[in-house]
């Protein structure tokens, strides 16, 4: 990512987080629900 | 609409690479919802008052249009870039919602079938493929990786959908209660849900529109010298096109690999829950009850999509032939294992069923590089659009295969562990053929490549 790094301007560093966070936080809310509910399979 | 012409979408200096997998994450996230219709299929079987074959329908159509819309816009997606095809199957998979929203909401399942079904369908194929032959260029150095996030995302999908999905079905119906496996939503209830799916996916797959930019002419990351894919041998430099591929041997048999693949994985994904309960079952109880069943069904999600980015990314490191040898060959043991020695141990079976599956994900996320490797980056989108037909083939055999099997044993949910072995060692005969032709593939005879300077020039028509 050094490239970026070199010629990257701050708006385009809150693009990078705003895009991976509305990807991310759905897929980690996927995951713990997910996590959540194999959980039985180990304690059943 | 210029600003989704493929010109338009070329990157500017210094536009961060990192900006594409969640661009193409925003479309594979959304579509990936195909593989949650499980929530509310009882809700669409009890509201049109017909047979869970029939709302089974509405899911087959849709792989089928993915496979055939894959194979055949394939080509289109090249050329007009991957912002149009991004918003095009947009456009596609949220009407499908709506459409089939309508279809529910006035009791007629044909417009389910249609809006679902074919149209959606058309925006799940159109979308899978979108996004992988950007990310192939932008990561000329890790295009396992790249395309292992994307195609990670499809089966991360559903993980989202499900919860998501009973949730809003609580929240339009409120006599549904989403922990009781027995409550069924109204179909009021399931219309509100397909019209809000439909909207919020259009907006997030929008983000994917907006950020995707394919690199500029010539660009490469730095530090990465191209002439190091040299040093392998099934990685080329030079291009095939579309149309010349499927003429080679090695786009075949790269067809049987993934559909043999693909078909393994779907003999335990097809019958998860009862096969589990089935092989601790004495008598007429099993040990394993249903909610801990429910839980097997929610590992074997994860392992499919960790399989899918770790396999992936592994196969950068080292090569994708030896990758499909483990996929195939190691499938091969451990399927022998389950099926004569899994019923010794839930433990053991789980962990067998686990890692058979995160296979079968890193199959799918690793044939688009693998696809680069043996044809390049000119329209290997295209080439990888017309493989998909091994998915929706496998989608039909696999199916065919253990129920077949199993159906002359007895019913699932009332046998015994042995009761499977003639269908997963049957697997194992599937997974062996995959494992011959992967042996097989050899480099793409030079016959086939795009003159030295007809690709480039040719992507520049396609501009």
């Amino acid at each position: 990512m050094s490239e970026q790094k070199a010629t990257g301007s701050g708006s385009q560093t809150v693009r990078l987080v705003v895009s991976w966070l509305i990807v991310g936080v759905p897929l980690v809310y996927g995951l713990v629900m997910t996590i959540t509910s194999v959980t039985p399979l180990f304690t059943g | 609409m210029s600003f989704l012409d493929k010109q338009h979408t070329i990157a500017p200096p210094g536009y961060s690479r990192w900006l594409i997998p969640p661009a193409a994450l925003a479309i594979h996230l959304c579509i990936g919802q195909a593989y949650a219709t499980s929530v509310y299929k009882s809700a669409l079987v009890a509201h049109f008052d017909t047979s869970l074959t029939a709302i089974g329908i509405i899911f087959s159509i849709a792989i089928v249009m993915l496979g055939v819309s894959a194979a055949v816009l394939g080509t289109w997606v090249e050329k007009v870039g991957p912002r149009k095809s991004m918003f095009t199957s947009a456009c596609f998979w949220a009407a499908g919602f709506l459409v089939g929203a309508l279809g529910i909401a006035t009791s007629q399942l044909w417009l389910v079938y249609l809006g679902y079904g074919f149209i959606g369908g058309i925006g799940l194929g159109i979308g899978y493929i979108s996004p992988v032959s950007t990310l192939i260029k932008w990561f000329p150095d890790r295009p396992g990786l790249a395309t292992g996030m994307a195609i990670m995302g499809f089966g991360g999908g559903a993980l989202v959908a499900s919860p998501v999905s009973r949730q809003l079905l609580a929240l339009y119906d409120p006599a549904y209660t989403p922990s009781d496996s027995t409550s069924v939503a109204s179909g009021g209830a399931v219309a509100s849900l397909f019209l809000t799916l439909g909207l919020v996916y259009f907006a997030v797959m929008m983000l994917g529109v907006f950020n995707v930019r394919t690199p500029a002419p010539g660009w490469k990351p730095p530090g990465w010298d191209p002439a190091s894919v040299k040093t392998k041998a099934l990685v080329t430099t030079a291009n095939v096109s579309a149309a010349n591929a499927i003429k080679t041997p090695q786009f075949w048999l790269l067809w049987v690999v993934l559909f043999c693949n693909v078909t393994a994985g779907i003999g335990i994904l097809e019958q998860a829950s009862p096969m589990i309960q089935d092989f601790f079952r004495t008598g007429e109880t099993s040990l394993v009850v249903g909610t801990t069943a429910a839980g097997f069904v929610a590992l074997l999600s994860l392992f499919n999509m960790a399989g899918r980015f770790v396999w992936s990314t592994t196969s950068d490191y080292t090569g994708r032939k030896p990758i499909y040898m483990i996929y195939l060959g190691v499938g091969m043991v451990l399927y022998t294992l389950l099926a004569l020695a899994g019923a010794s141990s839930t433990l053991l079976f789980v962990a067998l069923a686990a890692v058979i599956i995160s296979f079968y994900g890193g199959g799918f996320a690793t044939v688009p590089a693998y696809l680069r490797d043996l044809f390049g980056t000119f329209q290997v989108g295209a080439i990888h659009g017309r493989l998909l037909t091994a998915w929706s083939a496998a989608g039909i055999a696999g199916p065919l295969i253990i129920n077949g099997f199993l159906d002359a044993q007895g019913k699932p949910g009332e046998l015994v562990a042995s009761d499977y072995q003639p269908a997963l060692l049957t697997m194992v005969g599937v997974l062996a053929v995959g494992f011959v032709a992967n042996l097989l593939v050899r480099p793409v005879a030079s016959r086939f490549h795009e003159a030295a300077a007809a690709a480039p020039a040719a992507q520049e028509v396609a501009k």
